[in-house]
């Protein structure tokens, strides 16, 4: 008798948490307030409430550096176009308290999760604890980059905290091109590798300022690359231990950048909306999953094919006369810098290149600059680029930097004040407009000029 | 003259190679002939030969790597920093200078055995923070980013007094280590960039190793700008008190 009532107590006391979840949330959004607040006070209330509600039978997890959101965006509209229902934290709200909230939002006030699949984006740095309640049952692990390093420490730091968070009977699905994500394969048989071929952007040297893949993660012997697609991404094997690029199940067998398509395993052509090597790599991950779940081929790719971002990374704007598109980058993370500057030169068009770094992160107060000198600025030497605009609180650490980049002086224009910049850029800056800058000081820009639509 | 980037390759993490490429165009621009020498795992080290030793931060498992390579030159890298030679070691790669740094595992590395101290690391917690310091080598308070996982036990002749930051322990706020012309510390930024003073006396330094050299002060309008920028954003984040 007295067990069944504390039995019954716990289920109350489970059916109220959910309900007064569902309830805080529902006022969080009227006030516009985040996801994670009712996720922290629910488990303040009950530290181990994910244990006691049931979850479907496939949860997917998602991690690494860059494309997290991307992908699991895209994830989510594969499975739900092909009738799936997917609970997913589509606001980015990617650690333990944001998990909550979305898992018990998609709850019955008996204790079970409605949708048929949970996919996560998680944080890298706290799957560990999101983890200790409950494992996924497949993990994407989608690139280890220097990311974020004053509070993420270093890739290798990231990689260990990453692997606290992998428990026996998680399925891995591995970029094979990453060498610190391939480690979490080594003698692991539950892996599914995914990876791009050899293609005619991939180069013979790496060409960008550092080399992360130059000694091994594994034995830190020296390791030998056949090619590389960008920075220690491409296909590599270690001159000492057993480290190598696996054999890929998924893999980008033909790609153009021009023409913005990919073709997967020799047949499934898929036509992006933006081009980009990091949009190929989180297309091919999400045909992976998603077919390792079970849609068949020919279907992610319709529900793929020319599909446009919601989460805005490109924004197209007109300055005045002047046509432009904001390229979101990540401060604090150079091959996302990289990555976008490489989009600003591949046009050959007249261009002006604006780089803003005001806030250096919109979640925590730092000064720290020394990821600039990371930055392979020195590509926007390019003849097409004609002049430079350089913004924002920290634009003489960026004008230090760039006159290093072998530009000519004069075409560097360094202009604290963003208003003032952009007033610039309407009334002197020639040709098409790129403006390169994170998330924490986009907005800074977009609401001095008028935007066009989102990619 | 000849400057070492020692394990440019390697020991860079925190774009600790702005250091070199700033330092070497100061210098040039005091007339003086410059050639900067990358050296890494795998070479041979003979550091007479050098008008300046550098490295960098890397990571944990880098570092023993690195210190590995290290101790087969220590005696030649002793020689010189008791000839004054001039010595940057950023981030981790000071705690090699020491007697032994113990892993996050437990395992115990001996180290040079240069100075004395030792260090312990650990894999729980990483300082991360803004750093704010002064030092008796110049009137300007010196900026920059602590980004460790280890504390340093035992450092009699510390290099920075910090008012915000991280010090070599948790109960101290002494930082880093000065012994001859040997500066050890943890801050990044890229400290030399970040720091026009601290550029300046290093430059000095170098400098005074060729004869007859005189230093002619010259102004870097970003670099002092982009000082002042960070300087005032942190200062008015330490307490009233301290401002």
């Amino acid at each position: 008798m007295q067990r069944t009532k504390e039995r019954s107590d716990v289920f109350m006391k489970t059916s109220f948490l959910i309900l007064l979840c569902k309830i805080l949330r529902m006022v969080g959004k009227m006030v516009g307030k985040g996801s994670s607040l009712p996720g922290r006070i629910v488990l303040k209330l009950d530290p181990n409430i994910l244990q006691k509600i049931k979850l479907p039978e496939e949860i997917v997890a998602v991690t690494g550096s860059n494309g997290k959101t991307s992908t699991v965006e895209m994830i989510a509209h594969v499975l739900q176009s092909n009738g799936k229902k997917v609970a997913y934290n589509k606001e980015g709200s990617n650690q333990i308290e944001g998990v909550t909230t979305f898992l018990l939002n998609d709850c019955t006030l008996g204790g079970r999760v409605k949708s048929d699949i949970i996919l996560m984006e998680s944080d890298e740095r706290f799957a560990r604890h999101t983890f200790r309640h409950f494992t996924p049952t497949h993990y994407v692990i989608t690139n280890l980059y220097r990311d974020q390093m004053t509070r993420n420490g270093h890739p290798e730091w990231v990689y260990d905290i990453v692997g606290e968070s992998i428990h026996e009977g998680t399925h891995l699905v591995l970029n094979a091109d990453d060498p610190l994500v391939s480690c979490f394969g080594l003698g692991r048989k539950d892996v599914t590798w995914f990876g791009v071929d050899r293609l005619p952007f991939s180069t013979d040297r790496n060409t960008s300022l550092y080399n992360d893949g130059r000694y091994c993660p594994n034995c830190k012997a020296r390791m030998t690359y056949d090619f590389f697609h960008y920075n220690h991404i491409g296909s590599y094997h270690c001159t000492r231990c057993e480290l190598h690029r696996n054999p890929t199940e998924y893999t980008v067998t033909d790609a153009s950048l021009e023409d913005s398509y990919i073709v997967i395993n020799g047949e499934y052509r898929i036509d992006l909306s933006f081009s980009g090597i990091y949009h190929f790599y989180n297309t091919l991950a999400t045909f992976a999953i998603c077919n390792l779940l079970g849609i068949p081929g020919e279907q992610i790719v319709a529900s793929l094919n020319r599909y446009t971002m919601k989460s805005g990374r490109i924004v197209r704007f007109a300055a005045g006369e002047k046509e432009g598109t904001l390229l979101t980058s990540k401060h604090e993370n150079s091959i996302s810098y990289d990555q976008s500057i490489r989009v600003a030169v591949q046009d050959k068009r007249d261009t002006t290149v604006t780089v803003i770094v005001d806030a250096i992160s919109r979640k925590y107060y730092t000064s720290e600059t020394s990821w600039l000198w990371d930055i392979d600025f020195e590509l926007l030497a390019a003849d097409s680029v004609k002049q430079i605009i350089l913004t924002g609180r920290y634009c003489n650490d960026l004008a230090v930097r760039f006159s290093y980049c072998g530009i000519a002086p004069e075409k560097i224009h360094v202009i604290e004040d963003i208003g003032e910049a952009v007033t610039y850029m309407k009334e002197q800056a020639p040709g098409y407009q790129y403006v390169i800058t994170c998330f924490s000081d986009k907005d800074k820009f977009l609401e001095k000029v008028e935007r066009r639509n989102e990619e | 003259m000849k400057l070492l980037f020692l394990y440019y390759d390697i020991m860079n993490l925190y774009g600790e190679a702005g250091n070199m490429r700033v330092l070497e165009r100061h210098l040039r621009d005091q007339g003086l002939d410059i050639t900067v020498v990358g050296k890494t795992l795998g070479d041979a080290l003979d550091f007479s030969q050098y008008d300046f030793i550098y490295a960098g931060s890397g990571t944990e498992r880098s570092q023993k790597v690195v210190l590995h390579h290290l101790l087969e030159f220590r005696d030649s890298l002793a020689q010189a920093i008791q000839r004054g030679v001039p010595v940057l070691f950023t981030g981790n790669s000071f705690e090699m200078l020491g007697s032994s740094i113990t892993d996050a595992k437990g395992t115990q590395h001996q180290a040079l055995g240069i100075l004395p101290f030792t260090t312990t690391e650990q894999s729980r917690t990483r300082f991360v923070t803004d750093a704010i310091a002064s030092c008796e080598l110049v009137e300007a308070p010196v900026v920059g980013f602590v980004n460790k996982c280890s504390s340093c036990e035992g450092i009699e002749t510390p290099l920075f007094r910090l008012s915000m930051g991280c010090g070599n322990t948790s109960h101290t706020q002494e930082e880093g280590l000065h012994y001859r012309n040997v500066l050890g510390t943890h801050l990044i930024g890229p400290l030399l960039v970040k720091n026009p003073a601290l550029m300046e006396w290093m430059v000095q330094r170098i400098g005074e190793r060729k004869e007859g050299f005189t230093y002619t002060p010259k102004h870097y309008e970003y670099e002092e700008k982009a000082y002042l920028a960070t300087y005032t954003a942190l200062r008015e984040r330490l307490p009233d008190n301290q401002k």
